[in-house]
């Protein structure tokens, strides 16, 4: 009973281990955690933005035609919102383009590399 | 520590084994992210989290290994021995791994793993940059349990010899309420932990944005969810098993229970805020800190038998050690915010008195200011005793006078709320918005004025009730319209689609409903009656049109309790309605009575029968019954709730916890 019950241990003991000491036995890139990290997040601010100046937009499109909104309110502050949305989405399609010029760089240097 | 391995212990000295790694392996993953999130280390970063993992898996061995020996009837176990006996029912052996102090210690920590991870593991690609934080606050959380119960109350404990049976679960404990309740109530208290973890995680890391928002907010909504459920089951429980009538007795453990739900439901508003225009950011993340803190205050008044209550555990030492642990969290929490105040400021100012934020931010201090008074109260006792000497007892009474002009003040904001518009609203929008639910709300109370019911609380409820109905069907109606016209769909397309689209706002209208149903039932007991007969075999008694009869006595006897009922024929009229059993039931092991009523219920209203003292051999009983009006509307009301709470958030799981929605319009 005794060597059952050390047997079961060691391997709980064992698997434990190989769990926490996987990222040093299989070493891919983890992509948690990588160099383009600050780009990305920004990246993802936008969009997340974009997708709130969107929500925004609907709500009071759909305030005004419930009647929850006076016409010269409506009109006003969707004026502003469609501005400010305009910028996020320049924004954006900056830093896509930028971002998809590092892709072609970085794929050219890996086949000069190969 | 080790004994001779036997068969009997073989499983619960494995069990002692892997709550110790766990413990090792936190202690590991909060070293490793705290190296990792310095020295910029990826490997260490992703060790640590799965550290988080391998505690999930060893905690939840564990709990399958306790669950084995209740099931097994193991009385080698102390935990199996005194909370477990062989007569017991088996669904009662299944809930007794929460029926006492060490398994539920177990419970809490399993539930906190498996929070951590689910979270830790949706939000892997769309949080990267939080979740390093996150893991240290679950290892926080995951190390101070495991502590607790390796080091003070180890369900694994051993005798050195098995007894040949256990005491048994507290008889009060053996009621299907109490399988669902508390496991209900845990996920709620648990769950707060993940928002928790995201606004430490957003502070820590200086991402103060409104990322952390949309990626607690559906966890919120989870935990929210299950503290509903959890408080609307153990007030199902109360009116039924504790034989008294009532549903909330204001117990402190009932209170600490309910005040994490009022402050996840004021934060689950005034994040719109936040979100929509940028505000009230400082205030989120003290309204989802406060909420956090609460659950282990909670956690504390149950276990450190500073409060009195049927609910809580015996005085136990580990009392001190929660209260530890509520001033570290209270006190870097506060530090934390404290330091990040002036990225925390809002982006905007509020336009008008008259919007959508304000209503919101009055919700929030109704919300807010309800849950301090609870507080206050439930402390005062323990709080006079200290400083006074005396314990000074706030009875339900107080809770019912002081509590009552806030529920009907948010009552009416859950009207207003839903209508009026952002930013500003014009007296245009307010005439036309609020004229029509201000005529339905006075015929409501013309109504109840000509039955003859002058409480103003019942008065206003109605008021409030009819209020706040009628703004939602205008809000679903006008929805409805809008997709009408601008699609050109048909109603019930144009209503469905409304509501799928908007599910989140739409769900949130139904809890309202629920809430409308739960005032209704909570004034209906303003109006209860009671009445108390001493009966003889054969003799009837009349009361408010209704009358008994005592025909005999029935005696029932198993392995686990003897059941004696009083048979009683109800009538209402000449017309026999129904056979109707209170009892009295006597458990064998542990040795204890309990009550058990019969209740003949209707949307109007519960009749419910208590059989109090009797004499079988000489056909003699005391029945005590209880007239309650519209209490069912209390129940129809939670499930209400529970369905709207679903539509606001079965959606967005898998949709939105891996941000895959932000790249589907990309």
């Amino acid at each position: 009973m005794m060597l059952a019950f050390f047997t079961v241990v060691g391997v709980i003991v064992l698997a434990f281990l190989v769990q926490i000491l996987w990222p040093w036995l299989n070493p891919v890139p983890d992509r948690d955690v990588n160099d383009q990290m600050g780009d990305f997040q920004e990246y993802q601010r936008l969009i997340q933005e974009r997708e709130v100046m969107l929500d925004n937009l609907k709500d009071l499109e759909l305030d005004f035609q419930m009647e929850k909104i006076a016409e010269a309110d409506y009109q006003a502050l969707k004026q502003k919102m469609t501005k400010q949305a305009g910028e996020i989405f320049t924004q954006i399609k900056n830093f896509e383009s930028k971002h998809s010029v590092f892709q072609s760089i970085e794929k050219d240097l890996r086949s000069l590399e190969a | 520590m080790w004994q001779t391995i036997t068969a009997a212990s073989f499983w619960p000295q494995v069990g002692k084994i892997c709550i110790s790694l766990a413990l090792a392996s936190a202690f590991y993953a909060l070293l490793a992210t705290i190296i990792g999130i310095r020295k910029k280390n990826s490997f260490l970063t992703s060790s640590a989290k799965r550290a988080i993992y391998s505690c999930c898996i060893l905690i939840s061995s564990c709990v399958l290994i306790l669950w084995s020996c209740l099931l097994t009837n193991n009385f080698l176990v102390r935990y199996v021995y005194e909370y477990s006996n062989i007569a017991m029912p088996r669904i009662y052996k299944f809930t007794a791994l929460w029926g006492g102090q060490d398994g539920s210690l177990l419970f809490w920590v399993w539930l906190a793993s498996l929070y951590g991870s689910a979270a830790l593991f949706f939000h892997r690609k769309s949080d990267r940059a939080l979740t390093p934080y996150m893991v240290g606050v679950f290892a926080v959380i995951i190390g101070f349990f495991t502590c607790l119960i390796l080091y003070s109350d180890n369900p694994f404990e051993l005798f050195p010899l098995a007894p040949a049976d256990g005491r048994g679960l507290n008889p009060l404990l053996q009621n299907p309420s109490m399988a669902i309740h508390p496991p209900c109530l845990y996920l709620g208290y648990v769950g707060m932990s993940v928002p928790f973890s995201f606004a430490i995680a957003a502070l820590f890391s200086r991402q103060l944005g409104n990322r952390w928002i949309y990626a607690s907010r559906i966890w919120t909504l989870i935990a929210w969810f299950f503290l509903s459920i959890g408080n609307l089951l153990g007030a199902q429980w109360a009116y039924v098993e504790l034989g008294w009538g009532g549903f909330w007795g204001w117990d402190p453990v009932e209170n600490a229970a309910i005040l994490p739900w009022f402050t996840s439901s004021a934060f689950l508003h005034s994040v719109m805020i936040q979100e929509k225009r940028g505000m009230l950011k400082l205030w989120n993340m003290s309204l989802i800190t406060i909420s956090f803190c609460l659950t282990v205050l909670g956690t504390y008044l149950t276990r450190s038998g500073v409060v009195q209550s049927v609910h809580s555990f015996a005085n136990s030492s580990i009392g001190y050690w929660f209260l530890i642990f509520l001033i570290f969290v209270i006190v870097f929490s506060a530090y934390l915010i404290w330091s990040r105040r002036g990225q925390l400021k809002s982006k905007n100012i509020f336009e008008s008195f008259l919007s959508k934020e304000s209503a919101f931010v009055l919700n929030n201090i109704m919300l807010v200011g309800a849950a301090f008074i609870i507080l206050w109260s439930t402390l005062f006792p323990s709080a006079s005793e200290l400083i006074l000497g005396t314990r000074i007892i706030v009875g339900p009474p107080f809770f019912n006078k002081i509590l009552a002009p806030f529920a009907i003040f948010l009552l009416i904001l859950t009207g207003i709320g839903p209508v009026i518009a952002w930013r500003k609203a014009t007296r245009k929008n307010l005439e036309k918005n609020f004229v029509l639910p201000c005529i339905f709300g006075v015929i409501c109370t013309g109504c109840l004025a000509l039955l003859k019911i002058y409480d103003w609380y019942v008065l206003l409820t109605g008021f409030g009730a009819a209020f706040v109905l009628t703004t939602i069907v205008m809000e679903f109606y006008r929805g409805g319209r809008a997709r009408v016209i601008a699609h050109k769909e048909s109603w019930l397309i144009a209503l469905v689609r409304a509501v799928f689209r908007n599910h989140r706002k739409y769900g949130g209208y139904i809890v309202h409903i629920g809430l409308v149903a739960i005032f209704v039932g909570i004034a209906g007991s303003v109006y209860k009656q009671v009445y108390e007969f001493d009966m003889k075999k054969g003799e009837r008694k009349n009361f408010a049109g209704y009358s008994i009869v005592l025909d005999h006595f029935e005696t029932k006897d198993n392995a686990n309790q003897r059941e004696d009922f009083a048979v009683l024929d109800f009538y209402e009229g000449n017309h026999l309605i129904k056979r109707m059993k209170p009892a009295r039931f006597f458990y064998k092991q542990p040795e204890q009575p309990s009550t058990e009523v019969d209740i003949y219920s209707r949307l109007k209203e519960d009749v419910y029968f208590i059989l109090g003292s009797y004499a079988p051999f000489i056909g003699k009983a005391k029945i005590r019954v209880i007239l309650q009006p519209f209490i069912s509307w209390l129940w129809i009301g939670g499930i209400i709730l529970i369905i709207g709470g679903l539509v606001s958030m079965l959606p967005s799981i898998g949709l939105k916890l891996d941000g895959r929605r932000g790249s589907k319009r990309s």
